[in-house]
């Protein structure tokens, strides 16, 4: 899970953004890739779509390019990131019809089918097209979430923020985020039953 | 505690988030209630299962391209001229010089002050400062300004600016309202 880590980086972002915040590009430079991955794998998570997500990925880090002067630290820099990019996804949704969810293994575009993944070393085929199944279930599993919901679950779950943190990056009060993670998870439970044994 | 109440603490117990005393009573009650206990035990199947959802890399020219539009948003360093002219004002707080034509028209101005002051040779007071300020003033303004907008699609609530962003404000990434 993402979430180990998280807090030994902690001093180091705070750093970071203070030399970007005093002209050192080079710093922001640095914070696009310790969070390039997450941010991606949240947003691919939030939409279903990689290239969808990647597109969103740029434009969330140009947001906190362009916005890194006046981030305060009331949050922690990946918290607010995350916000961005939460932010960023609801705009794209107000201005467009969502896709159907894909799975994995069909590709709409060149770009998502260079995605598709290799087998691991070690895995046999049979395993490798459970795995993939696996996937593609989440993603369809997520994707069939109101989408208030699967931030939540996603961040919690997914990517292990804490209550307090993702009531930051969806705004809402913490109460509110335990609400949704609650039948977040009751509604998954029942579309993923199917896989508990292998779990 | 009946089953109805502990299925609305289970989400809660899962992630050991309950006060230890309702810990206690949760865990006696699926000791002894299969059914909650099945649900419980599904539950973290479910939170298990979520935590395989594979994590990928982004496509090998994503930071090459990002960084080519950060380029692309950062102010131009304008040119300045010498730091002070021969009223210790600075040019580049009153005009931008990197346009040739801004050079013509200051240029212009300047030679309409230093006229203004030949009249007044010998023995009379030269122009005052706001004279020089504003010939600068007024050739910038006669030029429309260059409109630069980064293209972010950036828009925040109404009224409030870029220094306002802060994560207790709404981020707000386009203009959609």
């Amino acid at each position: 899970m993402i979430a180990l880590g998280i807090a030994h980086q902690m001093d180091a972002d705070d750093i970071l953004v203070l030399r970007f915040q005093n002209g050192e590009r080079a710093a922001f430079e640095e914070l696009v890739l310790r969070y390039r991955d997450r941010i991606f794998n949240y947003l691919r998570a939030m939409c279903g779509s990689d290239s969808e997500a990647e597109d969103l990925t740029q434009e969330a880090f140009i947001r906190a390019f362009v916005n890194a002067k006046s981030f305060r630290r009331e949050a922690s820099f990946h918290t607010w990131l995350y916000r961005i990019a939460y932010n960023g996804y609801l705009d794209g949704l107000r201005k467009q019809k969502r896709r159907p969810a894909i799975s994995l293994d069909q590709p709409l575009s060149e770009d998502d089918e260079t995605k598709i993944d290799l087998p691991d070393p070690g895995e046999g085929p049979e395993q490798h097209v459970e795995r993939l199944e696996l996937q593609s279930v989440l993603v369809d599993a997520l994707q069939a979430l109101p989408e208030k919901l699967r931030s939540v679950v996603i961040l919690h779950d997914v990517h292990g923020y804490r209550y307090e943190e993702i009531a930051v990056v969806v705004k809402c009060p913490i109460g509110t985020v335990r609400s949704r993670l609650f039948h977040a998870r009751q509604n998954l439970r029942r579309k993923l039953a199917g896989y508990f044994r292998e779990a | 505690m009946n089953c109805q109440n502990i299925t609305t603490l289970l989400s809660d117990y899962t992630d050991g988030r309950l006060a230890p005393k309702m810990d206690g009573a949760v865990r006696r009650h699926l000791q002894s209630c299969s059914a909650c206990h099945s649900e419980a035990e599904s539950l973290k199947d479910t939170v298990q299962l979520l935590g395989r959802f594979e994590n990928r890399r982004l496509s090998p020219g994503f930071e090459k391209s990002l960084f080519e539009r950060l380029d692309r948003l950062e102010p131009t360093k304008a040119k300045t001229a010498p730091a002070s002219s021969w009223w210790g004002l600075s040019h580049s707080g009153l005009v931008s010089l990197h346009k040739p034509w801004r050079w013509a028209a200051t240029a212009a101005a300047l030679a309409a002050v230093g006229l203004a002051s030949w009249q007044f040779y010998p023995g009379q007071t030269p122009p005052p400062a706001g004279a020089y300020i504003s010939a600068c003033v007024a050739a910038h303004e006669s030029f429309t300004p260059d409109k630069v907008a980064p293209h972010v699609g950036v828009n925040t609530r109404p009224g409030s600016s870029s220094s306002d962003i802060n994560p207790d404000v709404d981020v707000a990434f386009e203009t959609t309202e």
